[in-house]
């Protein structure tokens, strides 16, 4: 018989402690809707549930100041609302929310899940990276806080440790930073992804960019930041006069790879196409298809 | 517009499902949700591999695990191989002997306390496998020396088919154009949200009661019996309310391994498929490679058609035969073709079975000819709606295979749906600059009502209307209602043909028992055959419920009529009397009974097809459809967006409009996926690279249009009952080769191995650009 234990402690010391005695015999539980559908089709078989909503302290949400502090079980449809205001936000991380087009998926699922079950071509994972998130992690050796890019190790693998938790989400504010996320997929909204890309530009002096952080999911084994071609654009006066040749850069270090959605080489050409696009967007000389 | 004025009651009205209630509160049972006292849940163990000698089954272990009631292995099963209904090549067992033939087939099963110990139990069943090489490209299986799925007999050609009409070679002599393609089709899953299941009880005389929602009881009753070894008339099966099928669900080999379970467990046992296996060892569409070519004269006539076909018949032989018949000759009808030749291979692979899918193998043949013809067009620098009006058929015609066509709204359903499309403003307008371009595509089609070639004991369908003490009506039907509205339709013809309201007439669909044997709904044969007895039935009820009345208005029975439940003298309505009045006076003279009318409908001039060329009238009456697609393209990505719509269905008559219209959109929908989205993937190991939903891409309300006009033409046939023809599965057929053809009127490249996906648009722009750099290369 399949089966498991299903516990809810009350805080975050019971949680590692639950974690900690059962090792890779546990899972934790937040919104569920990936880890379920693991247990369903048996890709998992844990022994025990570990369910994080009950912990005092993992469900705040504050807006102000210079970042985002979001608690791991935060459901995703609560960040939406936190984000309407603000046009970095939502040109990134609004983006990639709206490819969850189901209300109930939004509602349920929560960004500590997203991130802590490390699927590589979650459409949330580029803006984050691009946006320098960092995430706060609990466990029996204390507190850590890791760059989001230092956390997520590869498929469906992260840095968190026995017994550890993921306690908290902080997405900085950047200060006149535009933003800008493409993807293209087989479907419309949703489903599975062939290439993302995401950006986070500050203007500089000259027409230059001062900051550009630029981040390809979708196309190789994890998303990941493409440091050519930000140094093409922070090296370009203009910036824009740099964004064909950012793109083509791009499309070169992305490790692409093929698979059953798509080759390789395809891969590599729309991540130029989508990169040039998303710089036209975000520098402002149209081009927004 | 089609409610009123039609001189109808019922026939017209657009009401909704008679299940419409049930099914969005969710007190609506489907097969899935049956449940008998004491039942346990069974599993099938399937093979892990393509093609493997099994050598050894142990279930020692898995029969330890408590809960585990009952194991069967080939060595529980007939010894004798079955096949589906009029299917001569008889090579499956029920379990597997000796051999795997692909991923997915059967090879042992259990039943248990629940489900996950008949899951966990499979996983203790101990095989041992011998790997054989296998075979999964047809063409290689061909090849002299390819591994063969059935050794004994000696090819893997299942069946080859051959047919002639007229000299080729004559019309390509006097022909000024001759064009041709190759096009192709993969697996396609019907992706019905309901999946497979059946419960299933022996009584103590050996007698069988299957649950099941299948779109046959009697089919599926025969071929059971012959899968079981025994004899038909121990077989009860109960139809149970469907979640969709497409095509799927005709005989379905769950349903006897689930009766063989429950005779060794000695108990009823209910087994349900999960999602994945749906896919790894479902009945999709049988995949096809088409090689087809037209000859034709400068003004559009065209002389000739070639086509090839190898067919992708997967393990086990299914209804592949037949759906590479109907993409061999079907089309042949839309078009006055004058010489025409057919060949087609059906092939075994170690890849799963495949089988029927809404359109049959029309779907398959359309998708090449449709294409073709928006090439030959080009080719003689026509409109290719020109081009379809100029060859299409017409009322009266009698075409090259010998159907009759007693009704067609080809060219008005052409001449509609371009209009509405705005087809000459849109089809010729420049191009904008930019990388998002627009254009619009035509396809058309024909398909039948009821295919005599498919299953050829009969044509036609009986019913029995019974109607008791107060006047209720309950017709016993022995075709199926597939979710489609089926039983919605049955009830306004019952009521139109009885003259009383809709709401007094209740559809109950098959059981072997008690309802007459159907041969079920497929090959758009529901509304049509089986409309057609149950109004025939509901006749003969009529004609007793009048002799009766005609007593108390002592008036002849053949002077009054029903009207909205009330009988009178014609004219005289004021003087009426209640049905009911009447309905209670045959129950006291019948000492309870009920007034019985039953009714047979054998449509005219339907003739089965001659087995060698392939020639007759294999249907009462053929609906016609023409589809514009229109489509935005993304040059630099190869994105595809069907951005607008548009369905003009020749249907004989509307029974309900708003069924008629929600028909459309749905196979428009399923059209969508064929183009774009979905396909089957198999490995190079036999693996299927994509058995969920999660990476088989059905389209969704996103992928589909913000418009969509649906245009019902109504064209009467004097066959179908109140004029009714098919629809369900032409809504369909046209919406791949309309989309592929408005791609090419949007960008220039032409595509023709679906699905259309984004890589394959942009390799085609790339290599039509290259071409376009050297002028002096061929096309």
């Amino acid at each position: 018989m399949y089966g498991f234990d299903y516990h809810a402690p009350q805080s975050l010391s019971e949680a590692t402690a639950l974690l900690a005695q059962h090792g890779a015999a546990a899972k934790p539980l937040a919104g569920g809707t990936d880890l379920i559908l693991h247990l369903k089709e048996r890709r998992l078989k844990p022994r025990h549930l570990v369910d994080l909503k009950r912990i005092p302290g993992l469900d705040h949400l504050t807006a102000e100041g210079s970042e985002l502090r979001v608690g791991a079980v935060v459901p995703l449809r609560a960040l939406e609302r936190a984000i309407a205001g603000d046009e970095l936000l939502q040109a990134t991380v609004g983006a990639g929310l709206r490819q969850m087009k189901s209300p109930t998926l939004r509602n349920r699922a929560t960004l500590g899940g997203v991130l802590a079950n490390a699927d590589v071509t979650a459409d949330l994972l580029p803006p984050l990276l691009a946006l320098g998130t960092t995430v706060a992690l609990h466990g029996p050796g204390g507190d850590r806080v890791l760059p989001l890019d230092e956390f997520l190790l590869g498929a469906s693998r992260t840095a968190l440790g026995a017994g550890e938790i993921l306690r908290e989400v902080t997405i900085p504010r950047v200060a006149g930073g535009r933003g800008f996320f493409q993807r293209l997929g087989l479907k419309r909204v949703g489903g599975p992804p062939l290439v993302i890309v995401a950006g986070v530009l500050v203007p500089g002096p000259e027409g230059g960019v001062a900051r550009a952080s630029l981040v390809a999911g979708a196309v190789g084994p994890r998303p990941a930041r493409l440091p050519q071609v930000e140094q093409i654009l922070l090296a370009a006066r203009p910036a824009v006069s740099g964004i064909e040749q950012a793109a083509a850069a791009g499309a070169g270090e992305a490790g692409a790879v093929s698979d059953l959605w798509a080759t390789k080489e395809y891969r590599q050409e729309i991540l130029e196409v989508l990169l040039r696009r998303g710089l036209q967007a975000a520098l402002g000389t149209g081009g927004d298809r | 517009m089609e409610t009123k004025g039609n001189g109808f009651s019922a026939i017209g009205k657009g009401l909704p499902m008679v299940d419409a209630r049930d099914k969005v509160t969710g007190l609506h049972d489907f097969g899935m949700d049956v449940a008998l006292p004491g039942m346990l849940w069974g599993r099938v163990l399937r093979s892990p591999h393509p093609h493997a000698r099994i050598t050894h089954i142990d279930t020692s272990r898995a029969a330890r695990l408590p809960g585990v009631v009952a194991i069967v292995t080939g060595d529980d099963a007939p010894r004798r191989k079955f096949s589906v209904c009029g299917q001569r090549l008889e090579d499956e067992h029920l379990l597997a002997i000796e051999k795997a033939r692909y991923v997915g087939d059967e090879v042992a099963a259990v039943a248990a306390f629940d489900e996950d110990t008949a899951e966990e139990a499979c996983t203790l069943i101990d095989v041992e496998y011998e790997l054989l090489p296998a075979v999964l490209d047809p063409f290689e299986a061909m090849q002299p020396g390819a591994p063969l799925v059935h050794e004994h007999l000696g090819t893997n050609v299942a069946t080859h088919t051959e047919f002639v009409r007229g000299d080729l070679g004559e019309a390509l002599r006097q022909a000024d154009a001759v064009v041709k393609e190759r096009f192709s089709l993969p697996y396609f899953h019907q992706a019905y949200l309901e999946m497979n299941s059946c419960a299933a009880e022996w009584d103590s005389e050996g007698r069988l009661t299957l649950y099941a929602s299948t779109q046959s009881p009697a089919l599926s009753r025969g071929s059971y019996a012959r899968a079981l070894d025994i004899p038909p008339e121990r077989i009860r099966v109960v139809q149970c309310h469907m979640g969709g099928a497409f095509g799927a669900k005709l005989e379905y080999k769950l349903h006897p391994i689930c009766a063989l379970l429950a005779r060794k467990a000695g108990r009823p046992v209910k087994m349900v498929n999960p999602r994945h296996e749906e896919f790894f060892a479902g009945l999709p569409r049988v995949p096809m490679t088409i090689d087809l070519m037209f000859a034709a004269k400068k003004d559009g006539t065209i002389l000739g058609k070639e086509i090839r076909i190898v067919a992708d018949n997967g393990a086990y032989i299914n209804y592949a035969h037949a759906a590479m018949l109907s993409a061999l000759l079907r089309h042949d009808n839309l078009y006055r073709y004058q010489h025409t030749r057919a060949v087609g291979d059906l092939v075994y692979t170690n890849k799963v079975t495949s089988g029927c899918f809404r359109g049959f193998g029309n779907l398959q043949g359309h998708w090449a000819v449709e294409s073709l013809m928006d090439i030959l067009a080009e080719e003689l620098g026509m409109d290719p709606a020109e081009l379809r009006k100029i060859n299409g058929v017409r009322t009266g015609d009698t075409t090259i295979h010998g159907w009759k066509i007693l009704s067609c709204g080809l060219q008005e359903c052409i001449d509609q749906v371009t209009k509405a499309a705005g087809w000459e403003q849109k089809r010729y307008a420049p191009k904008p600059r930019g990388p998002r371009k627009r254009g619009v595509g035509l396809a058309c089609c024909l398909h039948v009502s009821g295919n005599r070639s498919f299953v050829p004991m009969f044509d036609g369908a009986s019913a029995i209307c019974l109607i008791n003490a107060e006047g209720q009506v309950r017709i016993l039907t022995g075709e199926t209602d597939m979710g489609a509205g089926t039983r919605t339709a049955m009830s306004q013809m019952a009521a139109e043909a009885l003259g009383v309201p809709v709401e007094w007439v209740q559809i109950s669909t098959g059981d072997t028992d008690v309802t007459p044997h159907g041969l079920g709904t497929y090959a758009d044969r529901g509304t049509t055959l089986g409309g057609g007895g149950v109004m025939m039935a509901a006749l003969d009820a009529k004609r007793q419920v009048l002799e009766l009345a005609a007593e108390e208005l002592e008036a002849r029975a053949e002077d009054l009529v029903i009207d909205d439940g009330v009988i009178s003298v014609r004219g005289n309505r004021d003087r009426g009397i209640p049905f009911r009045q009447v309905t209670q006076k045959a129950f006291i003279r019948k000492a309870g009974g009920m007034i019985v009318g039953t009714g047979t409908y054998i449509p005219n001039g339907v003739s089965d097809i001659d087995p060698k060329t392939k020639y007759g009238n294999i249907s009462c009456a053929y609906p016609f459809a023409a589809q514009v697609a229109e489509v935005e393209v993304d040059e630099e990505t190869g994105e595809v967006w069907l951005v607008n719509h548009f369905a003009a269905h020749d249907l004989g008559r509307t029974i309900n409009p708003l069924a008629a219209r929600g028909q459309i959109i749905g196979a428009v929908a399923q059209g969508v996926g064929h183009a774009l989205l979905e396909q089957m993937v198999y490995d190079d190991k036999g693996m299927l690279r994509n058995p969920s939903f999660k990476r088989y891409l059905i389209p969704r309300a996103w992928d589909m249009p913000r418009a969509l006009t649906t245009i019902l033409v109504e064209t009467n046939d004097p066959n179908g009952p109140f004029g009714a023809k098919g629809l369900a599965e032409p809504a369909l057929i046209p919406t791949p080769p309309a989309i592929a053809n408005a791609i090419y009127n949007a960008v220039g490249v032409r595509l023709t191995h679906l699905p259309l996906t984004p890589e394959k648009v942009l390799r085609a722009l790339k290599e039509k650009r290259e071409r376009t750099a050297r002028p002096e290369a061929p096309r």
